[in-house]
């Protein structure tokens, strides 16, 4: 008898704790929390940090780049990434870390350019956008198409003594 | 008008009555040939009935001038000739027209001068109303207080402040024009760039310019957004010197639908290498502490 209670208990526990989480993850859901209007806006905005990463890229790839100017390049790519992605490597397609990513670019004199951003579809806390990506050294040219999540949840975030939720948007994965 | 007024007509008459049969005569009685006059003689011989001799039409009808009235009876003829009973039919018709003209000429005149008048009245009325219904203004440029350069249109906001109410003035040529309803009109010139000032500018008012002070910080940053990469490492001790550690940024995103919020660290991050982004972005709004740090900004993106 107390081991069904128990079963039934911990059943109860399990449902209550699942639905906590499901609201959870609908409040911080694009969908629910945008208008199409606003969320238009916010992809648009989300294409430029794309455009300014392969902007950092190409400074940061460039032989006469210092390490001090690098080790900035390297703050303020990484600040454009959510924690932990990881990323295409343009050569292989295996998939590293943004660090790693840098390391293989740096020196390599590599011009990229992009164009075609498109979201392709809208998910939990993040959508997918796809570009073609040109990636030229010396005589060289390399395209390529990429598939990128941009995350865009809340976060709370410090101005100083301040503390406030912001709605953040990180760059994600390559797939 | 005179007798003599009566015969100076009386010869127009004659030359026009000697020209309807001598029409290649186009002249005056100066010009009036002996052949003419030999012509004239025949002409009032056949029509009247009656001799006039040369001599007297030189003394009479070729004479500019008269200083006395011809004979009664040289008159009579001259005058059947042109196609009246004689002398006293002529003035008597000649006087009639004479007093028509002078009336159609006096009601001519009254008739300008209603019509002048009107057109004063009309003027004057005209010249009032646009007088007392156009607001005076008053054209004031906006300059840099400290290098005297015109300030752009995009940099600067000017308002009016009527009844406690905020009216936006446009800016063309990085001018303002300014409408003096009253001896009170207050303007406030608002901007990002510089600091805030307000004046009064009234009808005696001879400023024609607004010297706006620059917010050093503010300037600073409208740099640091435009520059290249070359020297981000003094940009970097910079803009942590001209930032509060409190600093919130506010990007406001295309048609106001939505804001991305970045706090001191990031923002710096993103003026120490600026990219084509940063480049585009448009400072709205700037808020500093009160050790003169800047602790808001509102940008366009």
């Amino acid at each position: 008898m107390i081991k069904y209670f128990t079963v039934i208990l911990f059943l109860f526990y399990n449902c209550t704790f699942a639905q906590e989480a499901n609201h959870a993850i609908a409040a911080n859901s694009i969908k629910t929390n945008f208008s199409v209007k606003a969320l238009e806006a916010y992809e648009e905005n989300s294409f430029s940090k794309l455009e300014d990463f392969y902007e950092l890229l190409e400074i940061y790839s460039a032989k006469n780049t210092p390490n001090t100017l690098k080790k900035q390049l390297e703050e303020r790519i990484n600040a454009l990434y959510k924690e932990n992605t990881l990323v295409s490597d343009f050569f292989t397609s295996d998939k590293i870390s943004v660090d790693r990513l840098l390391e293989k670019v740096a020196s390599k004199e590599l011009k990229f350019e992009i164009k075609n951003i498109q979201k392709v579809k809208t998910f939990g806390n993040y959508w997918t956008a796809s570009y073609i990506l040109t990636i030229q050294r010396d005589t060289e040219t390399l395209q390529k198409n990429i598939s990128q999540r941009i995350y865009f949840y809340p976060e709370a975030k410090t101005f100083g003594n301040k503390k406030k939720e912001v709605w953040s948007l990180f760059l994600g994965e390559m797939e | 008008m005179t007798e003599l007024d009566f015969f100076q007509l009386l010869k127009q008459e004659v030359l026009l009555t000697y020209q309807k049969q001598y029409p290649y005569f186009q002249g005056n009685w100066k010009s009036f040939s002996s052949q003419d006059i030999q012509n004239l003689i025949e002409l009032v011989e056949e029509k009247t009935r009656q001799g006039i001799s040369e001599k007297w039409i030189y003394t009479h009808l070729k004479a500019e001038t008269n200083s006395k009235l011809p004979r009664k009876d040289m008159l009579d003829i001259l005058s059947q000739f042109s196609g009246f009973s004689g002398w006293d039919e002529f003035v008597f018709k000649n006087r009639e027209v004479a007093v028509e003209q002078k009336e159609n000429h006096s009601q001519k005149n009254k008739r300008h001068f209603v019509v002048i008048g009107f057109l004063a009245v009309i003027m004057v009325a005209i010249l009032f109303f646009a007088y007392s219904g156009k607001k005076q203004t008053q054209k004031l440029q906006l300059k840099n207080e400290f290098t005297n350069d015109t300030i752009q249109a995009k940099e600067v906001k000017a308002y009016t402040i009527e009844d406690d109410k905020k009216i936006e003035i446009p800016i063309r040529n990085s001018e303002i024009e300014v409408a003096l309803k009253d001896e009170n009109a207050k303007v406030v010139i608002q901007s990002p760039y510089y600091k805030k000032q307000e004046i009064k500018v009234n009808k005696t008012s001879e400023k024609t310019e607004i010297l706006l002070q620059p917010d050093d910080y503010a300037m600073m940053l409208k740099a640091f957004m435009k520059s290249d990469i070359k020297d981000w490492e003094t940009r970097k001790i910079q803009l942590n010197k001209i930032l509060s550690d409190n600093l919130e940024v506010i990007v406001m995103l295309k048609n106001d639908l939505g804001a991305e919020y970045f706090n001191k660290n990031e923002f710096s991050e993103k003026l120490v290498i600026p990219t084509e982004s940063v480049k585009r972005m448009q400072i709205l709004e700037i808020k500093n502490n009160d050790e003169g740090k800047i602790e808001f900004i509102r940008i366009k993106q």
